[in-house]
């Protein structure tokens, strides 16, 4: 449940609805290959495949968050706990990779975002609390948590050849090309799989349409909502595992940066309908891509990341724009 | 055919925080028989649904299914039982298609070991529905881009396409054309003889003798009495649902004409609106019919300001007015009691006086503070003069009935003085005894020297309280005529 | 009336007490107390006069902000803008007071803070982006400005003259009460009156129940948007001010923290996310039980760190019990 504030004028005139039509199928594809080709242009290092597979790279390991996002949002809510809960796995997992077994590390990781999300999920789909105070609420208790255990400070002491495989995860390639690059492929497809061809996932987007309506047919919101957000979470489990093995350590701030602005900024840039019901995963991972895509370009210009922020709001801001323009 | 019924209500009570809807109801379905269930708004109806649905829960009572006792747990298991429920508010999902909606938690899957949807048989099994109800639609359509009365058809069609044992249509009608209803019945009778069970509720008394088997009355949460639809008479009917007579349904009376108040001409919009003119004289009820889609809300938005025009003029008491907001329209005397009252009329989690005074804050201002007590008071008034039933003042707008909410939405227009009034479907989906006040109301207003355009999609109603009628057809007016030479054929002749 | 009715009736009157108390209105309070009752055994210096006047000190600002919030949530609304603005309001006014002196400069710098809230406003009303998505981008956007300006830096170096001109607001006292709470109970006052006594206020409540049916009844719905967030905004940026003035500083990360205060304050308080529900004395309660039970946790020895978990904890049980109270 999404406040809205909006003054609606009664009669949607039908003005620019040709545009909006193909404005809705192939706007943000042409947006991205206009920001593709005004990079080139601008930036000298752009176009080259070492340029792009690292940001491809970087991106990769974001992507999953917004996998999980996507769900949650297409499903009619919003999860704010994505940051936190990407360093609290980052710092379960760490804190058992070194004591144990790089493995149980990563289950560890899965499990303690699998576990927050089930908590959310149980909050909001049995409790019916709304689903922004809750993830807001759990932002700032995993966020705490993280910093609690170890007052602030990273987990280190994980010795770097009995994780070399686990490191792999992170930093490996196949072909030349980065394993997480494939990880990600591996996910956005099951992600896909879930959305359009299981009940589940058609489940998902009845609730993003009409939560009254799919419960009268039967849908259980309380289970739909827990598995959802269970879902949420684990997906923050996996960004923050692979993060584990990336630095070998556990960063208990490595997710309070732009992890949910960029998680729920793909989604809506990609061009999914911000209250539910419509969208798929493959507008959120267009819509990162012009997010990392334009940052890299202005990083390589030379602009500031503080300056690369006002301008990455300010991209979001006019995409959302010009999503409601088309719905008008 | 089995002479037990198929389904039994035993001494049913439902509580809510304030009121209890359901009083120790009785009631019986039988296989192969439609069952009419009627009553007053609030009279526990929706709520015995909702009930049967497995959306609540008796506080007190039995329910026996094929002569078992039985427990309806959730809306899941009522569907598993075989009962399948055509709600009064549709619940579609406007940004899925036909298809999706109609399949809803029912999609077919295919393969072994992982499920999957499998859309094709999906989207050709809701084709196969529609053709059954005669609709020539597109399962692949978005719902939202349908009419409301397509809307209506493909909420019969979701419960036609289930195997059911027992179906409930509550008010199924209110947004059919003659045609549709037509389709309807004709299915209902084919089910009938399958030995369904067929619950169904409606207002219109015309139904009930058209359609129905057996009749049950509620009133106040009460049953008042089950009798042979064939034999029981419409008046008969009223008297137990209102527990008294009425001696005329519509209180016209003539009145004397008065001067011109309200002219507009040529009224456009382009897709909309196409050359609308007519005056509107003090004291007079203008009735506005026609189908739905006839654009007469648009007419009345336009009126109103809230629906941009190309061209045309509206002169009011001989002053032209240009009205781009609703405010503008206020401010010169018009009031409009809109279709939708839920989503353009009331506010629903604020109180009783709060939506009587939200469209003329200004009235209320004593220097810069509102004067809470004037308010108060201008409250209890309308409410005592308006018959409307409420705790208090103070209470929340959800918590009153539809009749007594469509009243309070009334009283905004009284409120702010206004000389024009617009109701659109004044009296769609309120019971008779709320209806009654509204009708004398009306006439009180217009004895009082207002002009009212009555928007009804009830032609009975038109006929009855209309001193001269107009008829739309797509955004265009067809025909004009007095009162004294109205009747039901010229009336849907000029709408189709 | 005979015996046997009479012994029926007191009893069922003794079970129904619990029943009988309002829970919705007076749980809160009652929570409250019973907060303050525990802390004060855990350390009895918590309940010191010294403990309490300090705590209201930070109250009284949380409860600026929490009120500023509460206006975009009755506008069925949210300003996740308001932690940014903080920031910025104490960057303009320290700039500000370079060339303006203390008190132009304090209103210039406040002023300013407002201006987010007016384009927060305006993108709103005029542009149709649902309001989420506006002080969203107006965090990052704000947030980028204020770090590009300062470069990072912390504005110091105010004159003396102006510093102590300053610190009265911030850091003095009237009498026995600290300065910002006079001003809070004021202002406080004079907002309370806005919303429940004038008509502009009833057009919030109105417009957040049903916009739709508030443009019908002949009231302009983008004036009410405008200003609410506007109002939001300039709030937010006086309790920044007074945050400001005591200590003579200002930089960006001002703000951390605070918006998720500001809204689990408001609505813990009572106000709906929906909008059409609350008020000032909501954003009261709010805004005091979390300062004293931040408050209160210091005072008990608990750590920074795992404050921040029990503060989101506690923000989620309580909406969890209200909502569960609304139930029953």
């Amino acid at each position: 449940m999404i406040p809205q504030g909006n003054a609606i004028p009664l009669q949607g005139a039908k003005t620019g609805l040709d545009i909006g039509f193909y404005w809705e199928r192939y706007g943000v594809i042409a947006a991205f290959l206009v920001i593709l080709a005004i990079s080139s242009v601008l930036a000298p290092n752009f176009l080259s495949v070492s340029n792009f597979l690292n940001v491809l790279t970087t991106m990769s390991f974001v992507l999953f968050v917004t996998y999980g996002q996507t769900l949650v949002i297409i499903s009619g809510g919003m999860d704010l706990s994505h940051g936190s809960l990407v360093s609290l796995s980052c710092m379960a997992s760490a804190a058992l990779v070194a004591i144990e077994h790089p493995w149980i590390g990563l289950a560890a990781g899965l499990g303690v975002g699998a576990l927050c999300g089930f908590i959310n999920g149980v909050i909001i789909g049995i409790i019916r609390l709304n689903a922004i105070i809750t993830t807001l609420g759990m932002l700032y208790i995993a966020g705490g948590l993280s910093l609690y255990f170890t007052e602030g400070r990273s987990v280190e002491g994980i010795d770097p050849e009995k994780a070399s495989n686990f490191h792999f995860l992170a930093e490996g390639q196949i072909f030349h090309i980065p394993f997480v690059i494939i990880l990600a492929l591996v996910f956005l497809i099951l992600t896909h799989v879930i959305l359009r061809h299981t009940r589940f996932g058609n489940h998902i987007y009845a609730l993003g349409g009409n939560e009254e309506a799919a419960e009268i047919a039967g849908i259980n919101y309380a289970r739909m909502k827990m598995m959802i957000f269970t879902l949420s979470g684990l997906s923050c489990g996996v960004a923050g595992s692979l993060l584990t093995a990336r630095m070998l350590s556990g960063e208990p701030r490595v997710g309070s940066g732009t992890f949910l602005l960029e998680s729920i900024g793909a989604v809506v840039v990609g061009g999914n309908d911000i209250f539910g019901g419509t969208g798929n995963v493959g507008r959120t991972v267009l819509g990162l891509m012009i997010l990392h895509f334009l940052s890299n370009a202005l990083n390589l210009i030379g602009i500031s990341t503080f300056a690369q922020q006002v301008i990455v709001g300010i991209v979001v801001i006019l995409f959302c724009y010009l999503g409601l323009a088309r719905g008008k | 055919m089995n002479s037990d019924p198929i389904l039994s209500f035993r001494n049913i009570v439902k509580r809510f925080p304030g009121v209890e809807a359901l009083k120790g109801v009785d009631l019986d379905l039988n296989a192969g028989e439609v069952h009419v269930l009627v009553g007053a708004n609030g009279a526990g109806k929706s709520t015995l649904v909702k009930i049967l649905a497995g959306v609540y829960h008796p506080d007190e009572g039995e329910i026996y299914y094929e002569g078992r006792p039985a427990s309806i747990r959730s809306p899941e298991q009522a569907l598993e039982s075989g009962i399948s429920v055509v709600y009064q508010n549709f619940n579609l999902i406007n940004k899925m298609n036909v298809g999706q909606n109609i399949f809803l938690n029912r999609e077919p899957v295919k393969g072994r070991f992982f499920k999957r949807i499998d859309w094709k048989r999906l989207y050709s099994d809701a084709a196969a529905v529609l053709q059954r109800l005669h609709m020539d639609l597109d399962p692949k359509v978005k719902v939202g881009a349908l009419t409301v009365a397509d809307h209506q058809m493909i909420e019969i069609a979701k419960a036609l396409s289930i195997e059911c044992r027992i179906l409930v249509l509550d008010e199924p009608t209110s947004s059919l054309s003659e045609q549709e209803t037509e389709e309807l019945f004709s299915r209902i009778s084919k089910l009938r003889e399958d030995g369904v069970a067929i619950l169904y509720i409606s207002h219109r008394m015309e139904e009930i003798k058209r359609i129905g088997d057996r009749v049950t009355v509620f009133r106040d949460g009460r049953k008042i009495g089950t009798e042979d639809a064939r034999e029981i008479t419409v008046d008969q009917i009223i008297k137990m649902m209102l527990g008294r007579e009425i001696d005329k349904i519509y209180p016209w009376i003539g009145r004397p004409a008065g001067e011109e108040l309200l002219s507009v001409e040529g009224l456009s919009s382009p897709g909309i609106l196409r050359d609308v003119s007519f005056t509107l004289h003090r004291g007079e009820i203008l009735g506005l019919a026609g189908l739905v889609g006839a654009k007469r809300t648009e007419v009345a938005h336009a009126i109103f300001g809230a629906l941009p025009l190309e061209s045309g003029r509206i002169i009011l008491n001989g002053r032209h007015l240009e009205p781009k907001t609703p405010r503008d329209a206020i401010n010169a005397g018009i009031g409009l009691l809109p279709e939708d009252k839920r989503k353009h009329g009331m506010f629903s989690i604020l109180s009783v006086s709060k939506n009587i005074t939200s469209a003329g804050l200004r009235k209320l201002k004593t220097g810069l503070a509102l004067s809470l007590k004037r308010e108060r008071e201008v409250s209890e008034d309308f409410v005592k003069k308006l018959n409307i039933r409420a705790p208090s003042v103070n209470t929340r707008m959800e918590s009153l009935s539809g009749g007594n909410q469509q009243k309070v939405v009334l009283t905004k227009c009284l409120f702010t003085n206004s000389e024009v009034l617009i109701f659109d479907e004044p009296t769609k989906g309120i019971d008779v005894g709320a209806k009654e006040d509204i009708y004398r109301l009306m006439i009180e207003l217009a004895q009082e020297g207002k002009g009212i355009i009555m928007i009804s999609s009830d032609i009975p109603e038109v006929l009855g309280m209309s001193d001269r009628i107009m008829v739309m057809k797509e955004g265009r007016i067809t025909a004009e005529m007095f009162r004294d030479e109205a009747n039901q054929q010229k009336i849907l002749g000029a709408a189709l | 009336m005979n015996a046997d009715n009479v012994v029926q009736e007191k009893v069922s009157f003794n079970i129904k007490f619990i029943e009988r108390i309002d829970w919705e209105k007076y749980g809160l309070p009652m929570a409250f107390i019973c907060m303050l009752i525990v802390f004060t055994l855990i350390n009895p210096a918590f309940f010191s006069f010294r403990n309490m006047i300090q705590t209201t000190r930070q109250g009284a600002i949380l409860f600026l902000v929490v009120s500023g919030q509460t206006f975009a949530l009755l506008a069925r609304g949210i300003d996740l803008s308001q932690g940014s603005v903080m920031g910025l309001a104490s960057i303009a006014i320290i700039s500000s007071i370079y060339t303006l002196g203390a008190y132009a400069g304090s209103i210039v710098g406040i002023l300013m803070g407002g201006c987010c809230g007016l384009i927060n406003g305006v993108l709103i009303a005029f542009l149709g982006i649902p309001p989420i998505l506006a002080t969203l981008g107006m965090l990052f956007i704000a947030l980028g400005v204020e770090l590009v300006y300062t470069g990072g830096v912390t504005l110091t170096n105010l004159s003396d003259i102006d510093q102590a001109h300053l610190f009265w607001f911030g850091g003095g006292m009237v009498g026995p009460i600290p300065t910002p709470v006079v001003f809070a109970l004021i202002i406080g006052l004079l907002l309370y009156f806005l919303l429940k006594r004038t008509a502009f206020g009833r057009e919030i409540y109105l417009f957040g129940s049903n916009a739709e049916a508030t443009y019908m009844a002949g009231i302009p719905t983008k004036r009410i948007i405008v200003t609410v967030y506007t109002l939001s905004a300039l709030l937010a940026s006086l309790g920044a001010f007074f945050l400001t003035a005591r200590l003579s500083m200002g930089f960006p990360h001002l703000g951390e923290g605070w918006l998720v205060l500001a809204i689990g304050g408001a609505v813990l308080g009572g106000n709906s996310v929906l909008g059409g529900k609350g008020g000032i004395w909501q954003a009261l309660l709010g805004a005091m039980v979390i300062s004293f039970l931040d408050n209160g946790l210091i005072v008990s020895g608990v750590s920074s760190f795992a404050r921040e978990a029990v503060i989101g904890a506690v923000i989620i049980f309580a909406c969890l019990a209200s909502v569960i109270r609304g139930r029953s």
